[in-house]
């Protein structure tokens, strides 16, 4: 369990399988869904997550407290002796880590980014997908996807057809 | 597996902080994921690709129908055709009403066309902003260069009159490129509007001071190549804004007052700026063709840049005798320094004034210089000049490139490193005599000629802990 810490704001954000997890406020926050929440007031005991299972929004709460930005005692000795750019990268090695993850659990993420609108996850979570569709072939991707071509040829010819434009 | 789920439930209740939803294994698939949430996926690829998977299922072909972005580009919209020809524009119209077609009485949150205007497009045009408006837009991009290859230039006059009241209201974001606007008559701004990018836009002095004044939750503003040839002065205040870009425009003078001001650009002749109070004012790029005078260049930034942290100056310097400028007006919290000069070869040797952008900045902790200078290398019989000593307690850094060894140069260098006590790292770059960068053995010659400069004027004043980089 997280101690208060003198100053810090702490939420507590609780999981529909029953756990309970404490954070900073700021933290938090990196969900512009809970920010909203704090802002309108609806926090003031603990902030329920629906759909977001506890091992999935453990994973938000690391992913959050890594991007946080920092600031205050810590952040203001850093800034200026590490670049930026050398922040960002550091926080490119981390993100890549963080996402070696099989698929169900990266679905999940993506769920969850999208529920608690972190723009940042949800980027980080999508890229794969993305990156899929990109570079592979039809068939590559629908295996990927699990998605079955459901058209009949005719219908197909059509579809093409219409969006001819991006076939060529 | 039915044992199984039981022992999963079991693990659950004991051990509470395990990972034990493994075990329930739901089978989350990637279609399994809202429709719209796909549609957000979609929409970050490039608009072909994403047009593409329609082809995969019926699924699929839904989720891009609901596609909130389209950003068409004649590029990708009509790669298979020659650039520039009539056909090329037709094709490009003929593909953006058939995808818009399809998006017709969808939410388009986000809509951006880039294509080279003329004439043919006009109609055409209208019509997909008309569009924006029946989809919902909030940010619209019309990006219309470039002019077309004949050097016509037609431009485009943004329809502010076909934007109804809602889709004012909507508008989050607009840029335009290469275009022009006039505001009607009984304008009262675009109350949402956050970002307000203008790129080679025709506007009056007039309309852009109204349109400015009326968006009061303008956080972004950027112009570039607006070319007002008058003042800009902003009366009423711009409280949310937090990012300004002034670029390579024809202005006279700027006055408005951005009390949240964060970012600061400028590019261009320097002319009276007032940005009012600015205490948030940290980050400051500025690129300016006048030729400017440590004097001048250090009465006025202070000024208008009193709680600058980083800032950045690209200027040419006319440099006179070096002196310690005796009370410059102070950037008190300014940290990092970076100053890009270009200097003639007849000031060159008074390179040692920049000494006075240290003595105005107490608290620097990084000074990065790039020099263009022209002027031969610093002889070993030469004295060199000195200036009173400065303390500057808190420089760790010192990073130079296009250094070619001038006595100028040396004499800067010699002054900063026997003031900053502190100093970690000394990075040099070399150049040659016309501040070109050096080849392989063009470095391995200065690395050479440095380390002798080094032993007869750094001997004793440099601290055996400075981790000296030649670069």
């Amino acid at each position: 369990m997280a101690t208060r810490e003198a100053g810090k704001k702490m939420i507590m954000l609780k999981s529909p399988d029953g756990m309970e997890f404490e954070v900073e406020e700021a933290v938090a926050m990196e969900s512009q869904t809970i920010r909203k929440m704090i802002e309108d007031d609806c926090a003031d005991t603990a902030i329920l997550i629906p759909n977001i299972n506890s091992k999935i929004l453990s994973r938000v709460i690391e992913y959050c407290n890594k991007h946080v930005p920092t600031t205050g005692a810590t952040g203001a000795a850093a800034s200026d002796t590490v670049a930026p750019a050398a922040l960002a990268e550091d926080l490119k090695i981390w993100d890549a880590e963080f996402i070696k993850v099989n698929r169900a659990t990266r679905f999940n993420l993506i769920q969850a980014a999208s529920y608690l609108n972190i723009k940042g996850l949800l980027d980080l979570t999508s890229q794969t997908t993305i990156d899929t569709i990109s570079d592979n072939s039809l068939e590559e991707i629908r295996s990927f996807l699990s998605t079955k071509n459901d058209y009949l040829p005719e219908e197909e010819q059509t579809i093409r057809r219409e969006n001819q434009w991006a076939f060529q | 597996m039915g044992s199984d789920l039981t022992h999963t439930r079991k693990r659950m209740r004991r051990y509470y902080h395990g990972p034990v939803i493994k075990k329930t294994r739901a089978k989350v698939q990637f279609a399994d994921l809202p429709d719209d949430l796909l549609s957000t996926i979609l929409s970050k690829l490039p608009l072909k690709e994403a047009a593409r998977t329609v082809i995969l299922s019926s699924k699929w072909n839904d989720v891009w129908r609901v596609c909130p972005k389209l950003r068409f580009d004649g590029f990708t919209v009509c790669s298979d055709s020659v650039f520039g020809g009539e056909q090329y524009t037709q094709k490009f119209i003929d593909n953006v009403n058939a995808v818009m077609q399809k998006h017709q009485c969808m939410v388009v949150e986000e809509l951006v066309i880039k294509f080279g205007f003329d004439k043919r497009v006009l109609d055409h045009i209208n019509m997909w902003v008309a569009f924006a408006v029946s989809s919902r837009t909030e940010s619209l991009a019309l990006d219309l260069g470039p002019v077309d290859i004949q050097g016509r230039i037609d431009q485009y006059r943004f329809p502010v009159e076909l934007l109804d009241n809602r889709s004012i209201s909507r508008l989050r974001h607009l840029q335009l490129s290469v275009a022009s606007f006039e505001l009607p008559l009984q304008f009262s701004g675009f109350p949402n509007l956050r970002a307000l990018d203008l790129h080679l836009v025709n506007v009056t002095r007039k309309d852009l001071q109204d349109m400015l004044s009326n968006c009061i939750n303008l956080e972004w503003f950027s112009m570039v190549r607006c070319h007002l040839n008058d003042e800009l002065i902003v009366a009423r205040p711009l409280s949310n804004l937090i990012y300004l870009r002034v670029a390579h425009c024809k202005i006279t003078k700027i006055v408005l007052h951005a009390v949240e001001l964060k970012t600061f650009l400028f590019y261009g002749r320097l002319y009276p700026i007032d940005l009012g109070h600015t205490p948030k004012l940290k980050h400051t790029f500025l690129d300016i063709y006048s030729l400017l005078t440590v004097e001048h260049a250090l009465t006025v930034l202070p000024k208008v840049l009193p709680s600058v942290q980083d800032l950045t100056l690209h200027a040419h310097f006319t440099l006179k005798m070096p002196l310690l400028m005796e009370n410059p007006c102070k950037f008190y919290q300014l940290k990092y320094l970076h100053l890009n000069l270009s200097i003639g070869h007849k000031e060159a040797a008074n390179i040692l004034s920049f000494a006075s952008f240290l003595r105005a900045a107490p608290s620097v902790e990084k000074l990065e210089m790039h020099f263009s200078v022209l002027a031969i290398p610093h002889r070993v019989s030469e004295p060199i000049k000195s200036l009173p000593r400065c303390p500057h307690s808190y420089l760790k850094n010192l990073h130079i490139t296009g250094f070619s060894g001038t006595t100028g140069q040396l004499e800067f260098l010699v002054h900063v490193v026997e003031n900053a006590p502190a100093l970690k790292i000394l990075t040099i770059k070399g150049a040659d005599s016309i501040g070109r960068d050096l080849n392989h053995e063009g470095k391995r010659k200065f690395s050479f000629k440095f380390r002798e400069l080094e032993r007869k004027y750094l001997h004793g004043i440099i601290s055996p802990n400075v981790d000296l980089r030649i670069i």
